[in-house]
């Protein structure tokens, strides 16, 4: 599976990362399949997934902790698929931090300096200029002990951005943080990830953190990559029913595909008395409907309105509301469909119908997504309720 | 809860060194007893003045120094060469561990017989290295002190082994892989990250391998009973030979003191350095 997580910003250079069919196994278990991906400079790539799709897998073979058993990895157009860590212009930044304990702050994001062979003034300049970046000028004689999660986490990182590397890789670094400091410190990497221009790869299974700050989000699934792309075309356009169901909330129906053509005419698998038209563009998996053939219609609770549809032949369905549970300034019905579908509308709360009333909801075709062929085949439950 | 255990600990160790400090002032000599029950600090004046007193504390003090660094470092050098070996891991450190299950008698006899000049392992291996010859290894005074400290440290590193594997494992597998990805070889890995780890263990290793060492009697006095003409007459062994060779039960008792009075310093220094590495867990 080929994935290109460019387009935005400078594309015609070289890329920072490129990835191809690389494939790993550990045992019997394979970590990596074929995945290939191409990260274009500048940009902030997340690798999104569940626990064991090898996201992490994938980050360490960028690094170089893991040596892949087939395919080629190379970064900054340079073939490094068997270099060692130390000769890869990368640097990390660890989900525990990994500071050296017994070093100060300052001592901590000079050592890569000081490894790299850079002069003790040009150490101390650098040490000067990361701790101003990072907005902790003051900490810089402190052990790393003396120092809050948050502090931490911006000196693991200022160490990591010391040697000047040309790509920088995250390891699901926010995940031992608090919620509060989690979201302070997502605005804080992504603000230091434009000042300073650099590639950043950032590893998370947290969809929120990925969607919010990624530039590109590529979506893994046991070794593979479903899907990159960015955060809001991930969200309204998925590829595949995983990806669909990972990132954000989805209300997914199984659809069969009547007619195809420039105009798709499908049926609710629980509903074939029900016939919708949507339009060609509406198709959002690399497969394109047949006619007979299984779909996934997906559409998102806030996409799911309430009401008649404003003109005829919009994609419209008779519901009994089960359940309204209010969020402050929205509120989210659960919904019972003919042939006992089940689907989540958002409505705010002055205009949301109570239980037991029965509604017309319908979605505006532009925020349908229509996953045809394989893709549409149903996965695992997500990692995340669909609320 | 506690009074039991002082109660027995002062009958069991209290009242034993009353009287080893009640008989330092005492001249009780087997040879001359019609001298005992003259009380005085003459057994102290004597060791102010025996040379061969502090030939013994000097030699106590050489051969703990010998013993811990020799133990430290080939304990350091096992558990690096075993701590991230994955086929027959159990058996290396099995092997490494051995030594700490003889006893010492059985070290010293083994260690005898390869110290043995004529048809001893040592000396047979050495008939086929060209330029060194073979000693007579416990009988020659130059190379006595050497030999048993190398029978000690094949005794006792096993100790430090097992604390400085603790201490390895202990240290997380990501500040390796940091330093590695900031260009650190495997040397300023040891330097920069596993000696600074294991700094605390190391000091505690130190201090419990000196008492140790200090303390050792065993291997010394099967092997060469402090001999030849004093070369490894340390202190514990010039205790003993003053008691029950010269039969001085008072001077013994005075070198005895003397001990006690070095090993307690020993001590003081190990739990003052317990309770800075507590002190310095408990944060800032």
């Amino acid at each position: 599976m080929t994935a290109r997580a460019g387009g935005a910003p400078r594309t015609d250079e070289t890329p920072a990362i490129e990835v191809e069919g690389v494939t790993k196994r550990f045992g019997t278990h394979g970590a990596l399949d074929d995945v290939s991906l191409a990260v274009a400079p500048g940009l902030f790539v997340t690798l999104l997934g569940p626990s064991g799709c090898g996201k992490s897998t994938l980050l360490r073979a960028v690094a170089g902790f893991v040596i892949p058993d087939a395919g080629r990895l190379r970064i900054g157009g340079r073939d490094m698929t068997r270099e060692p860590p130390h000769r890869r212009p990368v640097s990390m930044v660890f989900q525990d931090y990994a500071l050296f304990p017994h070093m100060t702050v300052r001592e901590n994001i000079g050592f890569g300096c000081e490894m790299k062979g850079m002069s003790r003034a040009e150490i101390a300049r650098r040490c000067a200029e990361l701790l101003e970046l990072i907005r902790l000028p003051e900490v810089g004689g402190r052990l790393p002990e003396a120092l809050s999660g948050g502090q931490r986490q911006r000196v693991a990182l200022a160490r990591a951005l010391a040697p000047d590397p040309v790509s920088l890789l995250l390891d699901e670094p926010l995940g031992a943080l608090d919620l509060k400091l989690r979201l302070e410190m997502q605005q804080e990497l992504k603000a230091i990830q434009r000042r300073t221009g650099k590639t950043f790869v950032f590893v998370t299974h947290d969809q929120d953190e990925a969607l919010s700050m990624s530039d590109r989000v590529a979506v893994m699934r046991a070794g593979r990559i479903e899907q990159i792309d960015a955060p809001e075309r991930l969200y309204a356009r998925p590829a595949t029913a995983f990806v669909a169901g990972f990132v954000g909330a989805a209300n997914m129906i199984a659809m069969q595909v009547e007619e195809t053509g420039a105009q798709l005419a499908c049926s609710p698998v629980a509903a074939p008395g029900l016939r919708w038209v949507l339009p060609a563009a509406a198709v959002s998996s690399a497969e394109a409907p047949r006619r007979g053939g299984a779909a996934l219609m997906v559409v998102r609770p806030e996409a799911l309105r309430v009401g008649p549809p404003p003109a005829e032949g919009f994609p419209s369905i008779e519901a009994e509301v089960v359940e309204r549970t209010f969020f402050g300034g929205r509120v989210h019905l659960r919904l019972r469909g003919p042939g006992g579908m089940t689907l989540v509308a958002e409505a705010r709360p002055q205009d949301s119908p109570a239980p037991g009333e029965v509604v017309t909801c319908h979605a505006l075709p532009d925020e349908i997504a229509l996953i045809a062929g394989d893709a549409a085949a149903p996965v695992p439950p997500p990692a995340r309720p669909q609320t | 809860m506690l009074l039991p255990a002082l109660v027995v600990l002062g009958l069991v160790i209290g009242l034993p060194m009353l009287r080893a400090v009640e008989m330092s002032f005492d001249t009780v000599n087997l040879r001359r007893p019609h001298l005992a029950g003259k009380l005085g600090l003459h057994n102290y004046d004597r060791l102010l003045s025996d040379p061969r007193a502090w030939s013994a504390v000097a030699l106590s003090a050489l051969y703990m120094a010998g013993t811990v660094a020799g133990s430290v470092a080939l304990a350091l050098a096992a558990a690096l060469l075993t701590r991230r070996i994955v086929r027959g891991r159990a058996l290396a450190r099995l092997v490494f561990l051995l030594p700490w299950t003889f006893p010492a008698v059985v070290t010293a006899l083994v260690w005898g017989v390869m110290y043995e000049g004529n048809f001893g392992v040592i000396n047979r291996l050495l008939d086929h290295v060209p330029f060194i010859e073979g000693a007579n290894w416990l009988v020659d005074r130059r190379t006595a002190l050497g030999a048993l400290i190398l029978a000690q440290i094949w005794n006792e590193f096993p100790v430090a082994y097992v604390f400085i594997l603790a201490g390895l494992h202990a240290i997380p597998e990501e500040l390796y892989e940091a330093a590695r990805i900031d260009r650190a070889g495997p040397f300023q890995q040891f330097r920069f990250i596993t000696l600074p780890q294991l700094r605390y263990i190391l000091a505690v290793v130190v201090i419990l391998l000196m008492i140790m060492g200090f303390k050792s009697f065993p291997i010394i006095f099967i092997l060469t009973g402090g001999g030849p003409a004093g070369a490894t007459e340390t202190l514990t062994v010039l205790t003993f030979t003053t008691a029950f060779r010269r039969l001085d039960f008072s001077y013994a008792a005075t070198l005895g003191i003397l001990a006690v009075a070095i090993s307690v310093l020993l001590v003081l220094g190990y739990l003052r350095l317990v309770a800075r590495l507590d002190a310095g867990r408990d944060g800032p």
